[in-house]
């Protein structure tokens, strides 16, 4: 019983991470159409776009 | 409620545009003491008096000519939305060179507020400007700031919103003589341009005719919808530029240049500019300073020992801190270990999150000390004169001077990032230049790849860490101008293109610049380590976990225990034995999964570099971001080692790995170098060029630098082992 539980948590984690990073590949192309390929790069003067409010 | 103002903020290159906007929006854009740092707009917005504004930060333009895509960016802002005011942020320290932009802002009759910067250095150097004169003459408000500082913000903001208010979004184009010739084909063009409604629905028609004198390309390329004007007016542009050459012996460009420029002088010399101290007593530190930083011969020399005394401080001060947070990891581990029951789980989060993410947040004292020397260089104006001198040398690889800057920003002085670094090649004016550039720079040591020459110089060169940096960072340039010397005289060959590059004054950097800076990048780092690592890693962990050994398998390994556990008495050979076959048990599973399965696949040709099937799937993974190499050897070696007491650090078992000699190091320090960037600086790659382009990067610089890793593999083994 506890294996199974053992296993379909780590399962779901890797699922959730897997849509994640689907969804992190699609900005990085969605992006590269308007400007700034991905932000949070280091030294990349792209990154805080669209963030600023005084 | 009231629509927001739009402010637009242009300026030349390194005027101080963006630290004004940060200034005024409570922003962090990056900014850098050298020009071209801002290659796209930027937006903020901010409450002033009352009043909604949206301030645009506009690339850095030394005209609106479309010599270059920063200067087109600006321009398309500048036309296509028309802000309600623009904010022309002039250096006021070098006045005459950015009054041309000025000119030109009202040449397009553009609303306009002149922002004279750096005051504070206008007045160290002894100058003095009569801004009410200035403004009288330009007959345009004009503000003094200080955008270190931020004074004079609030008197920009109030005057810019006052001006807005007053002009209503009106354009008041200026009209300046260029003499006889000029002004006679500018009248007859106008005449067509406003017959045929020509490209006025978006802008002034004597600024359009101004542009085809002066061969605007995007103009002419736009302008070319109608073929009929279009023929009429470049037949004229040609006519006029043949009747200057004949008598002038000058383009029509040069003229409309010369003219302006004597506008300029006209204005300064009615006593806008004076000096308040004579000639012998201005003490120009920049000069004095140059006349040692960019001399022929010492400037090359120092800036290598400023570089080898960079990684040579970062070394030493970092080794402390870098125990520090090892020792943390290992705590979190074993913790993690006493607390989750033994399963998949347990192994997700030891092997998968703690020693994949852990082994590259271990690196961030020495990131930290590097971007703290890194801004304080950038900051302080040095990086323009290391541009600078590199000009000499880049000439001869096919390579153009301002090749230096999108090479540095990619980690040409180690720990930058090739996304920005690729960007910055719009600041080059040749495509073949710019394309040798931006196939080249993912060569140099990106922030990423720093963790990656960190671990394997900490494990298999101890004792010559900084040496090793130093000689990397040295590799990586090397191969960069060889490698553009290479593409420059046979897939992409041309002419080089002149250079002439502005050199900023020197400046003190302020404490909270640099520790701003160096946070943001620091922050950066931890933060990509934080969502892409870690999602990377637990995939990777995934691949490397399943689907596991087949039951037969385990039941053999499940039966060796059980015979050491009858066979043995000794209770510490016993337990050595167990340890063995688990350990066994773990490589075996790690090998049968899928990501073993991948790396064992390439294993016959990667063995020819010294790489083996664990070494496969990190630089396979590399792919995705070059710190994933170091998670997933974390991971990789974690699962492998089945002992959780075993407190080794990520390159303590590397270093103790029978798999690893210095030689397959150096191998795959050559190779992580060279091969294919990763999967986001292709993707902007293929932006700033083409798909076939970035495709051939990531081909070419993958077989180079398997060819050389395999070369320096099988040379030293051979030779030194």
């Amino acid at each position: 019983m506890y294996q199974a539980l053992d296993l379909s948590i780590a399962l779901t984690i890797v699922l959730i991470t897997a849509i994640y990073s689907a969804y992190g590949i699609y900005r990085v192309f969605k992006h590269s159409k308007t400007g700034c390929s991905s932000g949070g790069c280091a030294g990349c003067p792209c990154s805080g776009q669209n963030s600023l409010q005084k | 409620m009231s629509h927001a103002t739009t402010i637009a903020l242009a300026g030349n290159p390194n005027s101080g545009k963006t630290t004004l906007f940060n200034s005024i929006t409570g922003a962090r854009q990056h900014v850098g003491n050298y020009p071209g740092i801002t290659v796209e707009r930027k937006e903020g917005t901010l409450n002033h008096q009352g009043q909604q504004v949206k301030l645009i930060d506009l690339p850095g333009a030394y005209s609106l000519s479309a010599y270059s895509q920063e200067e087109l960016v600006a321009r398309n802002v500048l036309v296509g939305e028309r802000p309600d005011i623009v904010v022309d942020i002039v250096d006021a320290t070098t006045l005459e060179r950015h009054l041309y932009l000025a000119i030109q802002f009202f040449e397009l009759g553009i609303p306009l507020v002149l922002a004279l910067n750096m005051m504070d250095a206008v007045r160290k150097q002894g100058l003095n400007i009569d801004r009410e004169k200035l403004s009288a003459l330009l007959n345009c408000p004009v503000v003094e700031t200080i955008g270190r500082t931020g004074a004079g913000k609030e008197e920009l903001l109030t005057e810019a919103l006052k001006q807005a208010r007053a002009r209503d979004g009106l354009w008041q184009p200026l009209q300046i003589s260029y003499g006889a010739d000029i002004d006679q084909a500018i009248d007859l063009m106008t005449c067509i341009i406003n017959e045929g409604q020509h490209l006025t629905d978006t802008y002034p028609a004597r600024w359009v005719a101004l542009k085809y004198l002066e061969n605007d390309e995007e103009i002419i390329r736009i302008g070319r919808s109608n073929n009929e004007i279009a023929e009429r007016l470049e037949r004229q542009a040609l006519k006029t530029k043949e009747h200057c050459l004949a008598t002038l012996n000058m383009t029509p460009e040069a003229i409309i240049a010369d003219y302006r420029y004597g506008m300029i002088n006209s204005i300064l010399r009615q006593g806008v500019l004076t000096e308040t101290k004579t000639q012998e007593q201005r003490i120009d530190t920049t000069a004095a300073i140059d006349r040692i930083l960019v001399n022929r011969m010492f400037g090359p020399v120092i800036m290598i020992a400023i570089l080898y005394l960079m990684f040579q401080v970062t070394f030493t001060l970092g080794e402390i801190p870098m125990g520090w947070l090892e020792s943390f990891f290992g705590f979190l581990s074993e913790t993690a270990t006493a607390v989750i029951p033994d399963g998949f789980v347990q192994s997700l989060v030891v092997s998968g999150i703690i020693d994949g993410v852990g082994g590259v947040m271990g690196f961030v004292p020495l990131i930290f000390i590097m971007f703290l020397m890194i801004s304080f260089l950038e900051d302080s104006g040095y990086m323009a004169r290391v541009a600078y001198m590199l000009d000499r040398v880049l000439r001869i690889f096919g390579l153009h001077g301002y090749s230096a800057m999108p090479f540095i920003i990619s980690g040409g002085i180690a720990g930058g990032c090739a996304v920005p670094g690729i960007m910055a090649t719009r600041t080059l004016r040749s495509p073949k230049e710019k394309l040798a550039t931006l196939l080249t720079a993912p060569f140099m040591s990106c922030g990423a790849k720093l963790p990656v020459f960190l671990l394997l110089v900490a494990a298999f060169f101890p004792h010559s860490q900084a040496q090793m940096m130093f000689m990397i960072t040295l590799v990586a340039w090397l191969m960069a101008l060889l490698v553009a010397k290479f593409v420059r005289s046979t897939v992409i060959k041309g002419e080089s293109t002149p250079f002439v590059m502005e050199l900023p004054p020197y400046r003190m950097p302020t404490l909270r610049g640099i520790l701003m800076h160096t946070w943001e990048r620091t922050w950066h780092y931890i933060r990509k380590a934080g969502t892409v690592i870690l999602a990377v890693s637990i995939l990777l962990w995934a691949a490397m976990t399943f689907p596991g050994l087949p039951e037969s398998q385990t039941a053999q390994f499940a039966a060796q225990r059980s015979a050491a556990e009858t066979a043995i008495t000794d209770a510490t050979l016993l337990e050595a034995t167990l340890s063995d076959i688990d350990n066994r048990e773990g490589q075996t599973a790690l090998r049968h999964s899928i990501a073993g399965r991948v790396g064992s696949l390439l294993e016959p040709v990667s063995q020819m570099a010294g790489f083996d099937w664990r070494t496969n799937i990190a630089l396979v993974g590399g792919f995705a971001a070059k710190e994933v190499i170091v998670s997933t050897f974390g991971t990789a070696y974690s699962l492998g080692d089945v002992d959780p007491e075993d407190a080794e650090t990520l390159s303590e078992r590397l270093a103790n790995s029978p798999d690893w000699n210095r030689f397959t190091a150096l191998a795959m320090i050559i190779f992580v170098m060279l091969y294919a960037p990763c999967f986001v600086t292709v993707v902007t790659m293929a932006k700033e060029s083409s798909w076939r382009w970035a495709l051939f990067a990531t081909s070419f610089n993958t077989v180079l630098g398997f060819v050389l890793a395999t070369l320096v593999y099988q040379v030293g083994t051979r030779l030194f082992l």
